[in-house]
């Protein structure tokens, strides 16, 4: 598997391609800006937002209890899955009770982290995502590249062709409206064909036993509203307590995704619509690692609606794929490593550490900080390369010595500039393959200081 | 799967009921006119805004109302976000306001509210199996990041606020 | 007024003309400025690579270095912010990290400390500014796009004494605080992404009319200098320092 440098560099090597995704990310972080910027207390409202969920996650267990009572005596049915493999048997277990091949899904981060597509599919269970840019993903059988805009990798021309090739649309169809009418016309006909409706979860209320979905494109609802069966995913952090905290929570979601005041539809269910049934599957599968873990918690706080990446310059000009995680960016680069450090080692180095995301986090999660703290259990356990741990010994043991430093850096500065440039350079590569050399000076300031100041 | 919550509920640990929830106790926004905020953010998100005096004025917007739009009731309407809170009377609404062309609201004036806390505290989302706060037309920005109207969901959306109260109830 | 010079590692030893700059721009201001050649490095480097306990003994030299000092000045933020707002974490329940105010970035030491308002001298150029990451998101030296106009403004001393200089221009790039994409390691580690950051950087300050480029860290500036010259673009680059001592020369 690629590590986030190599796919990095590749994503990079498209310059238009690379180009575009950056300036279409930063557009959509300049929306952010403008719609928080028009409320007075959207600072006071992310610093609330941020105490509601560290308050949810110091009493979860409580919260859950009472999310589990509340839910069933609204007629809802709960489940509980430990891991990935669970949910998909309970899913597929709950679909195959009611003998459903046909199911439609709106947008779950979750589902794609636990991989239920392909377990429903080899189950005989056809799986239409319904969310424009996940189904085109979905078409073209690769995982989504942003939380939000699952398709921003891709071109209209990319899309036009998709649409040409698997549903029959004219060559050469690149016009965004025209592809979307075909995909309105091909997702109609899946909507109502469905037995089931799964979708993700945005809040989960714990007073009422409700949760809320939130889209644009109302897919979630033409998926709950046409089928009888409706079954719910969620992690165990989307709970907060209140339904009178909801708003806090969606006057920062929208805002911070897309720069709108609120998404078209804030869908809110509570038990199952009459003569229908309701699900909800509630999963774990290292949630409560990371609430264990201290040091990561407050990673749990996410609100799953992207600004971290939309302002990450990193995320822009490496693009999702890049990360070789379900949940990418900075906000995926603190949750990935918790599940196979080994596999993500890379993910906290991919970062300037330039601080944006922390200020754009609704829920002010410190991702620099959280993202230090995994560059340091990595490099701790070995994981960040033998090499990188004992360079960093050596330098640091170097860097307690001023003799040293001065007996050594005057060294390397005469070598080096008694090397021809060719030289330098291909000995300094990782540096100058991007950049110029400085100009070395014939003596550090300290000998400088030394001569003329004599002390 | 009983021991699968348990081990849940176990590895989360944090079971203890808090004692003090904390609370929203920021600013509220509040809009020198709501109307003219709720039809900025209503058109902002690609809707439209009709004001209409009383019931004659309903009547006749019914009358020139499209065949493909579905006339519904909503309220409270929210002024910063330019939604409406719907909750269908029966599954069948909720399926037809979907499926339609056009959704159209009709909401009283009284309903406005200056922003969502306001909303919230004056419904009761709980009380029945679906509610939604529509506050446009299906969208999508999925390809490109083009602005596309009409992805899944209705094309448009219209909202009709009406002075007279008592008319929105007979709608 | 009694100044205890801090020299970052890299400029001791890359870039000593900012360190001289610095020490005449201080003494200018009537300050007798010390250099202790005990110092190394406050560890930043270290630290960002994930190395925090090779970093701790540097922080610690650090901390002891200067103890007595009245006022710690250094031409780096990203240095100052490592010790005003990691050292504490580093070092939990040391004492001595408790109230570390009196370590400043030199623009910071002038406008606060000393109360400069106007910088003396002229610099007749159109000059981009580059806010440092951690000056800026760290330090508040300065007002971040991400955050409300609403919001209490931060002052950028800085910004402050470069636009007090007779003749100078500063223009405004797009994307003003969009980080150079040094990063430390991160140059070296994901070389790409970080070539194309600097060049992005370098590109909107020329389009804006940059002739000269600068910040208060020198880290961004080796970057940005170091991307500008193999992309052949004709931008001088020089350090906060280095503009107010050519300026009052």
């Amino acid at each position: 598997m690629k590590s986030h440098p190599e796919a990095a560099a590749r994503f990079a090597a498209n310059e238009a391609r690379a180009a575009w995704h950056d300036q279409a990310l930063w557009f959509v972080r300049t929306k952010r800006d403008r719609a928080a910027h028009r409320l007075p207390e959207w600072e006071a409202l992310r610093a609330s937002a941020a105490e509601i969920k560290a308050h949810t996650l110091d009493h979860l267990g409580a919260y859950l209890e009472q999310f589990e009572r509340a839910a069933i005596a609204r007629g809802a049915q709960v489940h509980w899955a430990r891991d990935a493999a669970e949910h998909n048997r309970i899913v597929a277990g709950i679909l195959a009770a009611h003998g459903v091949r046909r199911a439609v899904k709106s947008k779950s981060m979750l589902t794609e982290e636990c991989g239920l597509n392909p377990f429903l599919a080899a189950r005989g269970v056809e799986v239409v995502d319904t969310d424009l840019g996940e189904r085109i993903v979905q078409l073209r059988r690769e995982p989504p590249s942003h939380i939000v805009f699952p398709a921003i990798h891709l071109r209209r021309g990319e899309i036009g062709a998709l649409f040409h090739e698997q549903l029959g649309s004219p060559a050469g169809l690149d016009d965004p409206d025209a592809l979307t009418a075909v995909a309105r016309t091909h997702l109609r006909e899946k909507f109502l064909a469905a037995e089931a409706g799964i979708t993700g979860v945005n809040f989960a209320v714990a007073e009422t036993g409700g949760f809320v979905v939130c889209t644009n494109e109302g897919n979630a609802d033409l998926g709950t509203a046409l089928p009888p069966l409706h079954v719910a995913c969620m992690g165990i952090e989307k709970l907060i307590p209140r339904l009178e905290h909801l708003p806090v929570f969606l006057r920062l979601l929208a805002r911070s995704a897309t720069g709108q005041a609120i998404t078209a539809y804030t869908s809110h269910f509570h038990g199952p619509a009459p003569g229908g049934e309701l699900h909800i599957v509630i999963v774990d599968n290292g949630r409560s690692h990371l609430l264990a873990s201290g040091a990561h918690r407050d990673a749990l706080r996410c609100i799953r609606c992207g600004a971290c990446m939309n302002t990450c310059p990193v995320y822009r000009r490496s693009g999702g794929h890049s990360y070789g995680a379900t949940v990418p960016g900075p906000i995926g680069s603190v949750l990935e490593p918790s599940r196979d450090p080994a596999r993500h080692a890379s993910l906290p180095f991919a970062c300037s550490l330039c601080g944006s995301c922390r200020d754009v986090c609704p829920v002010g999660i410190d991702l620099p900080q959280q993202l230090l703290a995994w560059r340091g259990a990595l490099v701790r356990a070995g994981h960040a390369g033998r090499a990188r741990r004992a360079t960093l010994s050596l330098v640091g043991g170097l860097l307690e010595r001023p003799a040293l430093v001065s007996l050594l850096g005057g060294l390397a500065r005469r070598i080096a500039r008694a090397l021809p440039a060719r030289w330098r350079e291909r000995l300094t590569a990782p540096w100058s393959r991007e950049r110029a050399l400085p100009e070395l000076p014939a003596h550090s300031f300290r000998s400088q200081w030394r001569q003329q100041r004599g002390r | 799967m009983a021991a699968s919550r348990d081990a849940i509920l176990a590895a989360v640990a944090a079971r203890t009921a808090p004692e003090r929830v904390p609370r929203w106790s920021g600013a509220a926004l509040r809009f020198a006119d709501p109307v003219v905020a709720f039809r900025e953010a209503l058109e902002a998100a690609g809707g439209t805004l009709t004001l209409l005096d009383d019931r004659a004025a309903l009547d006749r917007a019914r009358a020139a109302a499209s065949p493909e739009a579905r006339l519904l009731t909503g309220g409270p309407a929210v002024a910063e976000s330019g939604a409406v809170w719907w909750v269908p009377a029966d599954p069948g609404e909720r399926r037809d306001g979907f499926l339609a062309e056009r959704m159209i609201f009709v909401v009283a004036r009284a309903e406005l509210v200056d922003d969502l806390h306001s909303a919230y505290a004056r419904i009761d989302p709980a009380a029945a199996p679906y509610g939604c706060f529509v506050s446009g037309p299906s969208k999508t920005a999925d390809i490109e990041q083009a602005l596309v109207i009409g992805a899944h969901g209705p094309r448009a959306l219209e909202v009709w606020l009406l002075a007279d109260r008592v008319a929105v109830e007979a709608t | 007024m009694n100044i205890a010079l801090f020299v970052p590692c890299y400029v001791d030893q890359l870039f000593p003309r900012v360190a001289w700059a610095s020490v005449a721009v201080l003494e200018r201001h009537g300050c007798d400025v010390s250099f202790d050649p005990a110092q190394t490095c406050c560890g930043q480097a270290l630290l960002n690579a994930g190395a925090p306990d090779a970093a701790r003994p540097l922080a610690r030299r650090f901390l002891e270095l200067f103890a007595r000092a009245d006022h710690v000045v250094a031409p780096s933020a990203s240095c100052v912010a490592t010790v005003r707002r990691h050292y504490a974490h580093l070092l939990p329940g040391d004492p001595r990290t408790a109230d570390l105010s009196r370590v400043r970035e030199l623009c910071e030491f002038l406008v606060d400390v000393l109360g400069v308002e106007r910088a003396p001298g002229r610099f007749a150029h159109r000059v981009g500014l580059h806010p440092s990451c951690h000056g800026l998101r760290e330090l508040h030296l300065g007002q971040g796009s991400e955050r409300g106009a609403s919001e209490v403004a931060h002052r950028d001393p800085a910004r402050q004494l470069l636009a007090s200089l007779d003749g100078i221009e500063i223009v405004e790039p797009a994307r003003p605080d969009e980080c150079c994409g040094f990063g430390g390691a991160f140059a070296v580690g994901e070389s790409a992404v970080s070539g194309q950051m600097g060049r992005d950087r370098v590109r909107a300050h020329r389009a804006a009319g940059a002739e000269v480029l600068t910040a208060t860290d020198v880290s961004c500036l080796a970057h940005l200098e170091g991307v500008a010259r193999r992309a052949r673009e004709p931008l001088r680059v020089l350090h906060v320092a280095e503009i107010l001592a050519e300026a009052s020369a």
